[in-house]
């Protein structure tokens, strides 16, 4: 059962109270672990000078709706190290080694906790590959390596992996089902008491079972919406995965992709995390008719296998972009309107200097695009600071995010 | 005030005409006769319906009925003309006759109608549970704190007063969203066990909690399972030497007494008292044994001691095996192999094994400091000695190629040996500084004659041989290690045994040093002969009896997956009891369960495999992925074993899991993959248990909550709802988590209601239904299994049980819901913590542990008070208090310093502790306690109106009209005041009007300000001005302070605050106002304190025992008028 109650709260918006005038803003992040091929990993110039390294040849044709992010840090991953490097990429700290486990709240999940409550689900939390629980030889837990996605410092957000199921929660998660069974319940019981107790003590009972029923109609309203929206179910119609999961990873991460962009669409949740692959992950891809694992690869980073896994990522991020960019929203499209990261700890597998990161979409105009942002030579380049810059532009205002309060300057 | 509650109009109607027709025939209106003409007399010119002075319009009654029916107003009116505070000076005054003629008459009016219908429960509404009772009953529902209304609303307090009022309690849609969020709250601790339901003190959301749950309680097992082996001896050697008394003492009963394990005593007692000869080591133990005289406590006798001991640790050194790093992270470490290094270890933990003995060994004298160049040069020696060991037979030991070396241990070549190492030998180092120390070696020469190696050289135990270093030579070698090769002479000392140790400086005294190392031929005689008594040694005192890991607690050891390693053996054989040993084994099954471990194993060596070892790295292994569903199924398994098999090279007879040749490889895969599917089956027979065992205890949990038996659709429900969640795809523990949101959420736990039987009379509440009040009034919580016991067996209607049960509910320690929930709201300081008027800023000192310790104070004062049952005026004047560390330094003075006193050795820790002498030291009972004195401050000063109104208002139950709006504000703190507090406030109360209700608190207050807004001691304000709290009293007496105070209100008052203690109590305990009809009762109440000298105890029984507290109306029940 889901910790929040979004349908709840969401009340108002369902009976028309508020209309949005205004599309909503989203933010998406995507992650994949071991580290990119830097050679190919570049980026010049803004508008229409703007040149692209091979790396990013899929995104040709939407760079003016992107940024490319180059230098940005991470605290203390500098030295690389396995483990802990999901669980800091979103929470901006560096997590405990040992056996007890201490993170941060990651960023997409106080986005979550501040404005989840708006739609069905507070946030999409996805992946394509299992967590990891073991240790690596450094101490750290191999939790750290397999969720960027922490809902409190000692909870990771467990996230689906099946896209069947991922598809089912747009609509009506298990809790909320399980919600409906409840109240259905207590008001069955409600009219039993009401017919032990005195006409006097009715009034009682049936204020409690007014406010159970009003909660059960907020409910099923959300429950129903898809129905009763025509747009919304011509969307969804047919779209349902397969039960199961996808043989090959190609698949699976467009798939789950899907899914993000259908979220976004009907406004069934704005926040969105996907873990594409762990951090060592033990992802194959067979269909770039490679044998071995990406880890594997990026011990000799230079080859072109490790080269191919880097710009297939990015193949897959330009897919899901370009889906959010096609569908039309008020006066521009859905990506207009969103935030989309795509983001991996590690610079090359073994080493984190820096932060390979590309951004795409404007947040409904409030961040520029189209442009080679490079903060290599800045004084002050901390990934946290373009998690707050972000946040701000969503209406939510952090003093202080991971390991800093300062804003990117230039964003 | 109409306090009858709102009923249909046929019941109204029904009851107007009955109350007139019985009213007009029987009684005579005194209200025309005796009290009418005073009114109009002495009242009505003031208080009329134009100008209804201090809220009173008197024109309004016009019968006997109107006053009964407004009994509050018109008691306050009788206590108004008796005091003389009405009429007032200025007006018309009645004779003194006249007064008590109409005040008699008043009460007579009200003494009737109250005898009507005496007795009468009232009406007490259904209502939900109090945000306390809620949280209360969570926890006694599921053991664990988990508070789950903390971000609830305040609930509205009604009644008397007090939150558990039915009238007040009401539920609205927002509320009913809380009590679903906190349902589920509390849901998020429940965890499926094998053995059914439970309750994790913290919520389980994600894996790593689920891992912290289960692994923890293991490590705290171990932990609390610890075997000291030195305990062992000693509780062994006291037992040899007990004294004549103790004789018939057997060795367990022995071990019992000292909190040791009998099994674990009684084998180190047979090992250290053989039956037959020992040989062998256990000969050496027994001589040390032997040798030990009576422990007397001395020094000698510390010494006796240690030599056993070091003798076991000793042995434990050489002949159990050598204890290896079980974490080896690297990542080509195999898991399976890896798995099976760690089962070979755990089953050797108590085994010898003379294959391990080491004929060999490289003995590292350590690295040569520089010396301090402003010493003279000075030779320093290294010594090496060698003793005789097992063999009696001739020992020589071949030193082969001693070398200083940067390295601590031997080179592997040449490049080592020159460049990295920069190697010297021994011997080369020797001829250049001390040519006669080589003579002394004989380097190359043996004893028995014939060459070895110019660098080798032998030595013959026993012996302690020298080689001295003069200081030209440290500075030339420092930094580096004397590295020397030692080995057992093959030729000649076949079966030999030695122990050998070095040491710099001067020679090894023992022969059992920490560091000694033991050199004999594994395959000889003589370590033959030694095996039999090793055997039952290392049998004894294995080298570990359990293994935790420091940083990976029960972690399996290998890179990256997750895999627990359960290696105990020697615990679980040789020390646990039966009972002991199944609670551990649940423990690992609970982890294995809560964990998911087979499955978890397996899908992380899948990922593994690829991601670190290249054995995937493999077309025919391209259908395997970690993720998916079907990896725990048979055929997939199977399907990935044998294609396992094949890669590793294994033959396998057809298609079939079966090797051609059996051989160690096949093995450990065909075992790591059959322990898979063993556990994987475990899981699901276990998932089939918890189900049913779930099932069980969600029944007993709901019947729990539901303070009743389960009906058929109760329990119909259940199942129907647990085998709907489960159809929509809720995992087991999922499903039922929100089963418990449905009781959770049910009117039958949430609502408190009484079923009532029909028609118009006063009816018993049934057993039950008792039960559930009585525990609601006590614990502020359900009733526990003794009270539903009782309730079951139909006990509760006699009086005599009830009261048994009423006394065993007191000295609970969950009577401490009553302290705070009855006093707390009574006396207003229960919601202190979050509603606190001291401005913090102005008091550094004053933090939240001071801020907690000062709430908790009168809880458990009253607490102890009510469990000892003492008078319930120690309230007001006891000698004595509880305090911790924060509080007793707040307070002071002598009690901080007896509060020292009885903490003693307790440093660390702040216990609380009871004091005494309160009233010698100025203070006493609640009214000098720092949480009164504080919550009736404001800002950074004192209030004496505050602290006065609460004596007289709250404590004593004198009522006044609300202060008129506008009120001139004193200033904030006394800092910024011109004048004292005190003489601010006189200024205010010359004005008359003012006057007329400060005279009544204001000097109450005013004697109390020798209590700092904090309620410390003081004797000048934060201003520096003297503090006078000399006050005339309401009587017109002067007191001074706090004794002052309690004196005139034991004096003077007493009877004010029996009343009012009196009212608040029968308000709480039955969740209502108290009525007109309840006033024998409480003339009862009262009674029965005076009668037995104010012991709690008489509340509770004569407030138990009523039938207010028994009964409830029937539905068409009329009150007689």
């Amino acid at each position: 059962m889901s910790v929040a109650l979004p349908w709840l709260e969401s009340g108002n918006r369902l009976l028309g109270a508020e209309t949005t005038a205004t599309p909503p803003k989203r933010f998406a992040f995507l992650f994949f672990g071991d580290g990119i091929h830097p050679p190919e990993w570049w980026s010049q110039g803004s508008g229409a000078e703007m040149e692209l390294g091979p790396a990013f040849s899929s995104l040709e044709g939407m760079k003016q709706k992107m940024n490319f992010v180059h230098g940005l840090q991470h605290p203390e991953n500098v030295v690389g190290g396995h483990a802990k490097g999901a669980a800091g990429i979103l929470t901006g700290i560096q997590p405990q080694g040992g056996r007890k486990i201490q993170a941060a709240t990651s960023m997409d999940q106080v986005l979550a906790q501040r404005i989840g409550e708006q739609t069905t689900l507070p946030s999409l939390v996805l992946a394509c590959e299992r967590p990891v629980s073991g240790f690596h030889e450094s101490s750290y837990s191999m939790m750290y390596a397999s969720h960027v996605s922490w809902s409190s410092p000692v909870s990771p957000v467990p996230a689906e992996l099946y896209p069947s199921l991922a598809f089912d929660s747009l609509f009506e998660s298990k809790g909320s089902r399980a919600h409906l069974s409840v109240l259905d319940h207590v008001l069955e019981q409600l009219k039993g008491v009401a017919r032990q107790v005195s006409q006097a003590d009715k009034s009682k009972i049936d204020e409690y079972a007014t406010s159970v029923r009003e909660i059960e109609q907020r409910l099923v309203k959300m429950q129903t919406r898809g129905k009763e929206e025509s747009t919304d179910s011509e969307i969804l119609q047919g779209k349902r995965p397969a039960d199961g999961l996808p043989n090959q990873i190609d698949e699976h991460s467009r798939l789950m992709c899907d899914i993000i962009a259908l979220a976004f669409q009907t406004d069934r949740t704005r926040i969105a995390t996907l873990l594409l692959t762990n951090n060592l992950s033990g992802q194959i891809y067979p269909f770039l008719g490679l044998n071995v694992d990406h880890h594997n690869y990026s011990h000799g980073w230079q080859n072109q296998e490790y080269a191919s896994i880097t710009r297939f990522w990015v193949e897959r991020y330009a897919y899901l972009v370009e889906k959010l960019d096609a569908m039309p929203e008020g006066d521009g499209t859905v990506l207009d309107n969103s935030c989309v990261l795509l983001a991996n700890e590690q610079w090359t597998a073994h080493n984190a200097p820096k932060i390979p990161l590309l951004m795409a979409g404007s947040l409904s105009g409030t961040v520029q695009t189209g442009r080679t942002l490079d903060f290599e030579t800045a004084g002050k380049r901390e990934m946290s600071s373009l998690y707050l810059s972000l946040c701000d532009r969503m209406n939510v205002n952090l003093p202080h995010f991971g390991n800093t309060s300062e804003r990117l300057v230039n964003l | 005030m109409d306090h009858q509650p709102k009923m249909t109009c046929w019941l109204v109607l029904f009851s107007l005409v009955a109350t007139l027709t019985v009213g007009n025939a029987e009684e005579k209106n005194r209200f025309a006769t005796e009290v009418q003409p005073y009114v109009e007399n002495y009242c009505v010119k003031c208080h009329n319906s134009d100008s209804a002075k201090g809220e009173l319009d008197l024109t309004r009654f016009r019968s006997d009925r109107d006053i009964s029916d407004h009994f509050r107003r018109w008691n306050n009116i009788v206590d108004f003309i008796r005091t003389g505070e009405m009429p007032p000076q200025d007006a018309k005054q009645p004779l003194l006759a006249e007064n008590t003629a109409v005040t008699s008459a008043i009460q007579g009016i009200l003494l009737t109608a109250a005898r009507k219908n005496a007795g009468d429960p009232g009406f007490v509404p259904p209502r939900r549970l109090s945000n306390t009772e809620y949280d209360r009953s969570v926890q006694a529902l599921t053991g664990v704190q988990i508070q789950p209304t903390y971000d609830f609303p305040a609930d509205p307090a009604g009644g008397e007063g007090f939150d558990n009022t039915g009238e007040a309690l009401r539920m609205s849609p927002n509320l009913v969203k809380k009590y679903l969020v906190a349902a589920e709250r509390v849901a998020h601790h429940l965890v499926l066990k094998p053995s059914g339901l439970s309750f994790a003190p913290f919520p389980i959301t994600s894996y790593n909690e689920r891992k912290k749950l289960a692994e923890q309680a293991i490590i705290d097992f171990y932990q609390e399972h610890t075997v000291d082996v030195s305990d062992y001896l000693n509780a062994a050697w006291q037992f040899r030497f007990r004294h004549a008394e103790a004789q018939a003492v057997t060795i367990a009963e022995w071990a019992e007494a000292g909190g040791l394990s009998a099994k674990y005593l009684s084998l180190v007692w047979d090992t250290l008292n053989p039956t037959v000869e020992p040989q062998g080591y256990l000969k050496e133990l027994q001589q040390v044994w032997d040798a030990m005289p009576a422990p007397q406590g001395t020094s000698e006798q510390s010494r006796n001691f240690q030599a056993l001991q070091s003798c076991v640790e000793f042995g434990r050194r050489i002949l159990a095996p050598p204890q290896q790093p079980l974490i080896r992270s690297n990542a080509g470490n195999w898991p399976i192999s890896h798995l099976d290094f760690r089962a070979k270890t755990a089953v050797a933990r108590d085994k010898f094994d003379r294959q391990r003995l080491k004929n060999y060994t490289l003995l590292n004298l350590g690295q040569i400091p520089a010396p301090n160049p402003k010493d003279p040069p000075k030779t320093v020696s290294a010594f090496i000695r060698i003793d005789p060991a097992f063999s009696t037979g001739t020992n020589y030991v071949i030193v082969k190629r001693g070398l200083f070396s940067l390295a601590n241990h031997l080179p592997n070549n040449e490049a080592d040996e020159k460049q990295h190492h920069k190697v010297q030998t021994l011997r080369s180092i020797l001829e250049q500084a001390d040519p006669e120390g080589v003579a002394k070696l004989k380097f190359g020469q043996h004893p028995e004659g014939g060459e070895i190696d110019p660098e080798w050289f032998v030595i013959q135990a026993p012996a302690v041989l020298e080689i001295p270093l003069p200081g030209a030579l440290q500075q030339q070698l420092q930094g580096k290690n004397l590295l020397l090769p030692c080995q057992l002479d093959p030729d000649h000392s076949q079966q030999g045994s030695v122990f050998i140790h070095t040491a710099w400086k001067s020679p090894p005294t023992d022969r059992r040093s920490p560091q000694v190392k033991h050199l004999i031929f594994g395959e000889s005689e003589t370590a033959a002969g030694l095996s039999g008594s090793a055997t039952v040694f290392c049998n004894t005192f294995p080298n570990r009896f359990f293994y935790v890991d420091e940083h990976r607690g029960l972690a399996a050891g290998f890179h990256l997956v997750e895999g627990f390693f359960r290696d105990d053996l020697p615990l679980v054989n040789k020390v646990l009891t039966e009972e002991n040993i199944s609670e551990l084994n649940r423990l690992w099954q609970e982890l294995d369960f809560i964990t998911q471990s087979a499955e978890t194993l397996l899908r992380g060596f899948v990922w593994f495999e690829r991601s670190e070892r290249e054995i995937l790295h493999d077309k025919r292994f391209h259908f395997l992925r970690a993720e998916d569903p079907d990896l725990i199924k048979v055929e997939l398994l199977d399907r990935f074993e044998k294609l396992y098999l094949d890669k590793n090279g294994v033959q396998r007879v057809g298609d079939t899991l079966q090797a051609q040749m059996p051989d160690s490889r096949y093995e450990m895969i065909h075992d790591f993959f059959a322990q898979i599917r063993q556990g994987l089956s475990k899981h699901r027979e276990l998932t089939k248990l918890a189900e049913q065992q779930g099932l069980h205890d969600i029944e007993k949990l709901a019947e729990r909550a539901f303070r009743r038996p389960l009906l058929t659709t109760d329990q119909d429900f259940l199942s129907s709802l647990y085998a709907k969640l489960k159809t929509e795809g809720q995992a087991p523990e999922e499903a039922f988590r929100s089963v418990l949101t449905a009781i959770l959420m049910s009117p039958h736990f949430c609502f408190r209601y009484h079923e009532t039987q029909p028609g118009k009379d006063i009816h018993n509440l049934s057993n039950l239904d008792l039960a559930s009040r009585l525990s609601f009034f006590l614990w502020s919580s359900l009733p526990d299994e003794e009270l539903r016991q009782a309730a079951a067996d139909d006990m509760l209607q006699d009086d005599k049980a009830l009261i048994w049960q009423t006394k065993r509910m007191l000295k609970n320690p969950r009577i401490n819901a009553f302290a705070r929930e009855f006093f707390g709201q009574w006396l207003r300081y229960r919601d202190y913590l979050v509603n606190d008027p001291i401005d913090a800023t102005a008091f550094p000192d004053y933090d939240d542990e001071l801020r907690v310790s000062m709430f908790e104070e009168p809880e458990r004062l009253v607490t102890y008070l009510i469990q000892n049952d003492h008078p319930i005026t120690r309230l007001l004047n006891s000698d004595e208090t509880f305090v911790n560390a924060n509080l007793a330094k707040h307070y002071g003075g002598e009690i901080e310093k007896q509060y020292q006193i009885k903490r003693g050795a307790h440093q660390i820790q702040q216990p609380w502790k009871r004091v005494t002498g309160l009233r010698a030291a100025g203070r006493g009972g609640l009214l000098g306690m720092a949480v009164i004195l504080t919550k009736n401050s404001s800002g950074a000063r004192t209030s004496p109106v505050k602290r006065g109104f609460w004596n007289v208002h709250h404590l004593l139950g004198q009522h006044f009209p609300p202060p008129p709006a506008d009120v001139p504000e004193l200033p904030n703190s006394e800092t910024g005041a011109p004048q004292t507090i005190r003489e601010l406030l006189a200024a205010h109360v010359t004005d008359a009007q003012c006057a007329l209700c400060h005279q009544h608190f204001d000097s109450l207050g005013l004697a109390l300000e020798g209590f700092d807004p904090l309620g410390r001691p003081r004797s000048k304000d934060a201003a520096g001005r003297l503090i006078d709290d000399v006050a005339k009293l309401p009587n017109g007496e002067v007191g001074q302070g706090l004794p002052g105070l309690i004196g005139y209100i034991e004096q003077y008052r007493l009877q004010d605050f029996r009343q009012t203690l009196c009212r608040k109590f029968l308000g709480y305990a039955l969740g209502r106002s108290v009525l007109l009809s309840d006033q024998p009762l409480l003339e009862e109440m009262e009674k029965g304190l005076e009668k037995n000298n104010y012991r709690f105890s008489t509340l509770f029984e004569i407030v138990v025992l009523s039938s207010q507290f028994r009964t409830q109306r029937g539905p068409e029940y009329v009150l007689s008028r």
